[in-house]
């Protein structure tokens, strides 16, 4: 994560706050969850989940304020042209960018993002594309006064004996508003770098093979209430907007 | 329908389960025909394989009618009513690794890599049934199943060679192949492999098919070294023997085998205080594998030979013999089997009738069978080597 936003007045205080912010949550959390465990009810199953649910989201309260950074590289097989194409239609990168709704060109270089916000909402902002060299690189960045600064790149190069694309990629989120915060980790999952690889993996697949690897819909057998919810607050997992709220809602409903 | 699935440590259950459906535009619906217990299942029954989940659906070795295909499939690649043996690793066809056929190392299958590539530095390709780290597919021990990438891997069989001569191209007979073909055999060379199960007899078959002259099989069930005997193999029951690396020695003239294989893998069992170290270290979880048979295989091979391991190892693994290993100017191949590149000519010469893979089976069963099967096949109990499911016999009437 990056520098904090708020300067060096006051920046140790807000750090600890959040530290202890974190810590309480991490700890509380864990704590009810194991207690709720221990019932060995329904309720104390579902006061669990909550337990597990606010560690789990305490943990995720960046420590280092409200800024992130994350860059990440991988090798794709094909041409850069065909690479950089659709990179460039913006339209394409919530196919690959799990955190994003849509994406729409305004004309002019300029486009809107709508990404998924925590607790069902939708946070979006507007983005003109800063630089731009054919089947070389794309930069782009927030329009001024939007509630999420992000600034992004990515760059295409020939990769080694012929082995197709290196495609290197960075963004950097701010977010303006106190409240925003909470949606930086709701974009980033686990650490940004990990979200950036996500994407790019996701990427390479689908301009190799047509499509993302997923097991997403497909059959299993009865899992216990527990297997159910720690699969969907894996902070491994490529976050599924609305999932918290959903295994929030499944609890409540068995309880 | 009906499937196979993992609901924890030696516990297993045929549930009622949906259907599976299409979800990318590369998929397939097989309707299973058949379907077997793998010896590398007994590993997840055990609970050596981590990313186990309740509920999993097991089973990587299938085959049926292909009964629904994604819209990005083509009619020449494959339709529905096409009759298919399916391998268990699930491979992309385009990427790096595809491209120079290490179709087990796809780059693209495995929705789950970055667990796999923080136990192994890189991801190989997804699995059917076969944990989450290794994909989290839903497996082939059920009624349906949805293959990915279905243009690249399932086999088309033609009509009237029935199912028990073909069922074993989805894994086991490519799988002892494959370790054959890694043992670089020259003609008039000596093969030693370690186990005699299902992989091991066709590795001693496929050994023997490669030009080996000697093949040298080692057990401790007499069931399984008849088996191997019957394949013309030479046998060492290890229970009944002092020191197998001495008998070998013993039995190749002071001068050890061209090449030997790990047909065992992570569960191996053997005599000894190494042996009994590494079941202790195993229960309580600070190894992962006991490698007693890739031990033997460094300490057996001759110099300058080749160590095959087709036997899976799930982690890491203790007191590994490397100063052997690198004296004796070793070479070690290993892999999971880059099945695409074998199951055509293995069927070829299955269809010319060099090999009839149907040896192999001791049980064929009704689906609901599943549990007892898991249980008797590790126990080795009733003379079983093989297990092959019906999915839609009725289990009442046959079990």
């Amino acid at each position: 994560m990056g520098a904090n936003v708020e300067g060096e007045h006051g920046n140790e205080h807000h750090r600890q706050f959040r530290a202890i912010q974190r810590w309480s949550g991490m700890v509380g959390g864990g704590a009810l969850a194991v207690y709720g465990l221990t019932r060995r009810s329904r309720s104390g199953l579902a006061l669990a989940a909550a337990g597990g649910l606010v560690a789990y989201a305490s943990s995720k309260i960046p420590c280092e304020g409200m800024e992130a950074e994350a860059r990440n590289s991988v090798v794709v097989n094909v041409p850069a042209e065909q690479a950089f194409q659709f990179w460039r239609r913006l339209e394409n990168l919530p196919s690959f960018m799990r955190h994003l709704q849509s994406v729409t060109d305004l004309g002019n270089g300029r486009s809107r993002w709508i990404a998924f916000g925590p607790g069902g909402t939708e946070v979006t902002w507007d983005a003109e594309i800063v630089q731009e060299r054919d089947n070389e690189m794309i930069s782009w960045r927030s329009l001024p006064g939007s509630e999420v600064e992000v600034e992004g790149s990515v760059e295409f190069h020939q990769a080694a004996a012929n082995r197709g694309t290196q495609i290197d990629s960075k963004v950097h989120y701010k977010a303006t508003k106190q409240w925003l915060k909470a949606l930086l980790p709701t974009i980033l999952g686990r650490y940004p770098h990990f979200a950036v690889e996500q994407d790019l993996r996701r990427f390479k697949a689908l301009l190799e093979t047509g499509e993302t690897p997923t097991t997403e819909g497909q059959p299993h057998g009865r899992r216990s209430q527990l297997v159910g919810l720690s699969r969907v607050i894996d902070p491994n997992q490529p976050r599924k907007p609305g999932s918290y709220e959903r295994a929030l809602e499944g609890a409540r409903r068995r309880a | 329908m009906k499937a196979v699935c993992w609901m924890g440590r030696e516990k297993i259950s045929v549930e009622n389960v949906p259907d599976p459906a299409i979800l990318n535009a590369r998929d397939a619906i097989v309707k299973v025909t058949s379907t077997c217990i793998c010896g590398s299942d007994l590993h997840l029954y055990d609970g050596y394989i981590p990313t186990m989940q309740q509920g999993d659906i097991l089973g990587h070795e299938f085959m049926g009618e292909v009964v629904e295909v994604g819209r990005g499939i083509e009619n020449n690649k494959l339709k529905a009513g096409d009759r298919v043996v399916v391998p268990f690793t699930i491979a992309c066809g385009k990427c790096f690794f595809c491209e120079r056929q290490l179709w087990s190392c796809c780059d693209n299958s495995n929705p789950n890599y970055w667990i796999a590539e923080q136990l192994m530095g890189y991801s190989p390709s997804g699995l059917f049934g076969y944990s989450h780290m290794m994909g989290g597919y839903a497996g082939g021990q059920a009624q349906y199943v949805r293959v990915p990438f279905a243009d690249v891997g399932p086999l088309k069989l033609p009509d009237g060679i029935p199912d028990e001569k073909v069922i074993f191209l989805s894994d086991i007979f490519p799988t002892g192949y494959f370790g054959a073909v890694n043992c670089n055999i020259q003609p008039g060379d000596t093969v030693a492999i370690w186990g005699c199960g299902p992989v091991g007899q066709f590795a001693i078959r496929s050994a023997f098919l490669l030009g080996a002259e000697r093949v040298i099989a080692i057990d401790r069930f007499p069931y399984r070294l008849r088996m191997a005997k019957q394949a013309g193999a030479e046998t060492i029951n290890y229970e009944e023997c002092d020191d197998v690396v001495e008998a070998l020695k013993v039995m190749t003239g002071n001068i050890g085998p061209d090449s030997c294989m790990d047909a065992v893998g992570m569960e191996a069992h053997g005599k000894g205080f190494l042996y009994l170290l590494d079941k202790a270290k195993q229960a309580m979880r600070v190894e992962s594998d006991r490698p007693i048979v890739l031990r033997e295989c460094i300490q057996a091979c001759r110099k300058g030979g080749v160590v095959s391991v087709p036997g899976v190892y799930g982690g890491f693994d203790d007191t590994i013999p490397m100063g052997a290993f690198m004296n004796k100017a070793l070479t070690m191949k290993t892999g999971q089997t880059h099945m695409m590149s074998y199951m055509q000519p293995l069927l070829e010469r299955i269809q010319k009738e060099e090999i009839d893979p149907s040896f192999v089976i001791s049980h064929r069963v009704p689906i609901d069978s599943a549990p007892q099967m898991y249980k008797i096949f590790r126990d080795k109990e009733d003379q079983c080597t093989k297990v092959v499911l019906d999915p839609w016999a009725d289990g009442l009437a046959a079990a």
